[in-house]
């Protein structure tokens, strides 16, 4: 950072920074609040929640987002009265709370785009304004300042001395922090005197490292502006240096004594620092001897970053398959044994590199607790959400879309599904419904429920709304999966009147179609009167998974290795078959269900004289696979399949064996709906080398 | 006198290495050691760009200077030179600098 070039460049390339972490505040900020209503006197929690607008509004300030700060001003003086108890917090005062964290969250967009606001904005954020001051029990405002409009930010009638020392940490520079520039942010606060830089830690130019900041800084400024805004200057940098800042005792004899506005070092570096505050040099030490806090150290890796390693490491697993293919065939035994242990470190690289994109679903069921509230209260019903599992992880991907899903769900839930207080008493239930949202593992995917114990689906509405589209002719009665199923074609709904949230038939088709985008599946049971739940199961991840390699002929098959129960090699499964599609054998004493590759998908290669059976565990139900040969674990990196193939069912994507050949990955829970017989259509042939 | 080679039009982070490096290889040249109180000096008029690690630079540098029993006087200075030395309260920087100045 350079005085020429000022601030504004830095403010270009650390803002983007500051939109993420405002957001990830608000979110925070939400959940607290939420959070606080079970709890409404949680002292931790309002602490929280008080740090929480305070520290968008102290970054809002660093950026000179003066409308952010402006109106996160009077958001934090209302958390202020109620940390203290001289507000309580009602469900409207958590709503207005609610209704002004999101207006925060508009601000910051409109400022990061450079945006006027529109003038319904503008009303809005003004009523908003005298919401807060009257809940506060000021005066309502009669205006918001705005940029440019005046002076920004709080302010007290008497403006307050304060004494600042801070020591830099030696990272400040490599950082990309510019103390300079800080210095300059606190002296628009109001007005700096004394400034002393304590140059004592700087060795000379034989020892010193350049790069390392070793500056420290005493001053005295006037201002007034609150200690939490002081600090918040210091907001970049808290975690890398020593601050303290105290009230000067006599403000009026201390201004006179060091003269107002002088900033000169000369006099500053002979002024003698009062004795309460604590030295920079002293500050230093301490912080030596405390040690570096890095139990929670984090670092922010752009998302991209790490997809570009992912699909790196996704080449060299197929590259290192290829090696070891070649090093088998020359069987030299030092040269296997040395492939052996590079596959053995990719697998780990690849466990390591997986894990870095998984991240735990909770943060997406806490989302919902907002929308249950907002969602509940708009309808006149009384919803308690329950979540289970939320630290239950899956990757990041699959997170971020499986959201806009979720969030249909739930809202139809509380639309459809969940009845009004009266409704339940006259049931016999409680007034209360209940909204669960949990997840789990369960063999090598993620298992999301959600379910409520409402009035469930109502099995004759869906029929009779199936026959009167014609889904399903009429007068034919479907078993009951299958009429629950019929929830999800598109342009169905049951609702008798549309409502802003659902009953327009819309979304339930998309919300299957983007859950099978992901290679997932989405079931639904119900029971009338008791409540329904939607089952949406997942893979972990969409880039590599662990895989069990089977052929037909000269056609290559992949399993997911976790779906793989039980092998039976030189089974009859053909002869179970009979040719056929499907069959049935004996399988220690029940009857298992099979499907036959070859003749499902029309593969013409000759059928050999003995075969096996993969038997697959998915979807709570069991099926064999009739193979020619089992081929063994292999590490997969799917690709997707290409246009031609995405209608070939039973298949998620392919791979590249590190032979160049391609292997089909199976999808084993619609490969079990196949197997179960249940399908509509014959899967079309997979054109196979 | 000694005349320390002129400060660059750049004293920031990106280029304190580089210039760190050249100063210590300078300064056995800058500094006589058989003339105690001899005076460093160093223009900065050039300087248009400056942050706070090349105001430590600078100060690090003097250190080394005074350490010799010798002065640095910022010859000269820049106004962004002087405005970075005045906001960091590191104005003795350029004490020696106007004290040449109003003594010639």
């Amino acid at each position: 950072m350079s005085i020429a070039c000022d601030d504004d460049s830095f403010i270009r390339e650390a803002l983007p920074a500051f939109i993420s972490e405002a957001d990830e505040q608000l979110s925070v900020f939400e959940q607290l609040l939420l959070q606080l209503e079970s709890a409404p006197g949680d002292r931790e929690l309002l602490d929280a929640l008080f740090r929480c607008a305070h520290t968008i509004k102290g970054s809002a300030g660093i950026f000179g987002l003066d409308r952010v700060v402006a109106f996160a001003h009077h958001v934090e003086t209302l958390l202020d009265l109620l940390r203290e108890g001289r507000v309580d917090l009602t469900s409207a005062l958590s709503t207005l709370l609610l209704r002004s964290g999101d207006q925060i969250r508009a601000i910051v967009s409109e400022s990061a785009a450079s945006v006027a606001p529109t003038h319904e904005a503008e009303s809005l954020r003004l009523e908003l304004v005298r919401e807060l001051g009257v809940a506060a029990g000021t005066q309502p405002p009669v205006a918001v300042v705005f940029a440019g409009a005046g002076p920004e930010g709080p302010s007290s009638p008497d403006p307050v001395a304060w004494h600042v020392c801070v020591a830099f940490g030696t990272e400040t520079f490599r950082n990309g922090m510019d103390p300079l520039a800080i210095l300059d942010y606190v002296r628009r606060q109001g007005i700096m005197a004394s400034l002393a830089c304590d140059a004592d830690q700087v060795p000379g130019i034989e020892s010193i490292d350049p790069e390392s900041c070793l500056l420290a800084f005493e001053f005295k400024l006037e201002t007034t502006k609150s200690l939490a805004d002081i600090e918040a200057a210091f907001a970049f940098v808290r975690d890398d240096c020593v601050l303290s800042i105290k009230a000067c005792a006599d403000p009026a004899a201390e201004a006179a004594r060091d003269g107002a506005s002088d900033t000169r070092g000369l006099e500053a570096q002979a002024a003698q620092p009062p004795q309460a505050a604590e030295s920079p040099a002293a500050a230093r030490a301490s912080a030596t001897q405390r040690g570096p806090a890095d139990d929670n150290r984090f670092i922010r890796v752009h998302a991209d970053r790490l997809d570009d390693v992912i699909n790196l490491l996704g080449e060299l697993v197929i590259a290192s398959a290829g090696a070891s293919l070649l090093a088998g065939q020359t069987r030299q035994r030092p040269l296997i044994e040395a492939n052996q242990h590079v596959t053995r470190l990719i697998e780990e690289i690849r466990n390591g590199t997986l894990q870095l994109r998984m991240v735990p679903i909770g943060e997406t069921f806490a989302r919902f607790r907002r929308v249950v509230r907002d969602t509940a209260a708009e309808l006149g019903k009384d919803v308690a959400l329950e979540i289970v599992g939320g630290d239950t992880e899956l990757d990041k991907s699959v997170v971020e879309r499986i959201a806009d899903p979720l969030t249909h769900l739930v809202r139809n839930a509380l639309d459809h599904g969940l009845e009004s207080p009266a409704e339940r008493l006259a049931a016999g239930k409680s007034a209360q419904g209940r909204l669960t949202l949990s997840a789990c593992h369960d063999g090598g995917s993620i298992l999301i429920r959600i379910s409520d114990d409402g009035r469930g689906i109502q099995r004759d509405k869906v029929l009779a709304r199936a026959w009167e589209r014609g889904l399903v002719e009429r007068g034919v009665v479907p078993p009951e999966a299958e009429i629950l199923r019929l929830v999800f074609e598109p342009g169905f709904s049951t609702a008798q009147t549309v409502t802003n949230l659902s009953g327009r038939g819309v979304g339930m088709d998309v919300v299957r179609r983007n859950i099978e985008a992901l290679r997932g599946t989405v079931t639904i049971t119900s029971e009338p009167g008791c409540g329904a739940s939607v089952e949406i199961r997942l893979p972990l991840t969409l880039a590599i998974i662990e895989g069990f390699m089977v052929s037909v002929g000269p056609s290559k098959f992949i399993f997911p290795l976790d779906a793989v129960i039980e092998v039976i090699e030189g089974a009859q499964g053909a002869a179970a078959c009979g040719g056929a599609e499907r069959g049935c054998v004996d399988a220690h004493g029940h009857l298992l269900p099979v499907v036959d590759l070859r003749a499902l998908y029309a593969l013409d290669s000759a059928r050999p004289e003995r075969s096996s059976i993969v038997v697959i565990r998915a979807g709570g139900q069991r099926y064999g696979v009739v193979v020619d040969a089992l081929l063994g674990q292999h590490q997969t990196v799917i690709k997707p399949l290409g246009r031609m193939f995405r209608s070939l069912r039973g298949m998620s994507g392919s791979a590249i064996l590190g032979s160049g050949e391609v292997a089909l990955i199976f999808d084993v829970n619609s490969l079990g709906v196949l197997a179960a017989g249940s399908a509509p259509e014959r899967p079309s042939r997979p054109a196979l080398p | 006198m000694n005349t320390f080679p002129s400060l660059p039009h750049e004293l920031t982070i990106y280029t304190v290495g580089a210039l760190h490096a050249e100063w210590r290889a300078g300064l056995a040249d800058a500094l006589d050691p058989k003339a105690t109180g001899a005076e460093c000096r160093v223009r900065g008029d050039l300087v248009a760009e400056i942050d706070a690690a090349g105001v430590q630079l600078l100060l690090s540098l003097r250190r080394s200077v005074v350490a010799h029993g010798g002065v640095l006087r910022v010859v000269d200075p820049s106004a962004p030179l002087i405005g970075a030395c005045s906001a960091l309260g590191a104005s003795l920087l350029l004490l020696d600098a106007f004290m040449t100045e109003t003594a010639s």
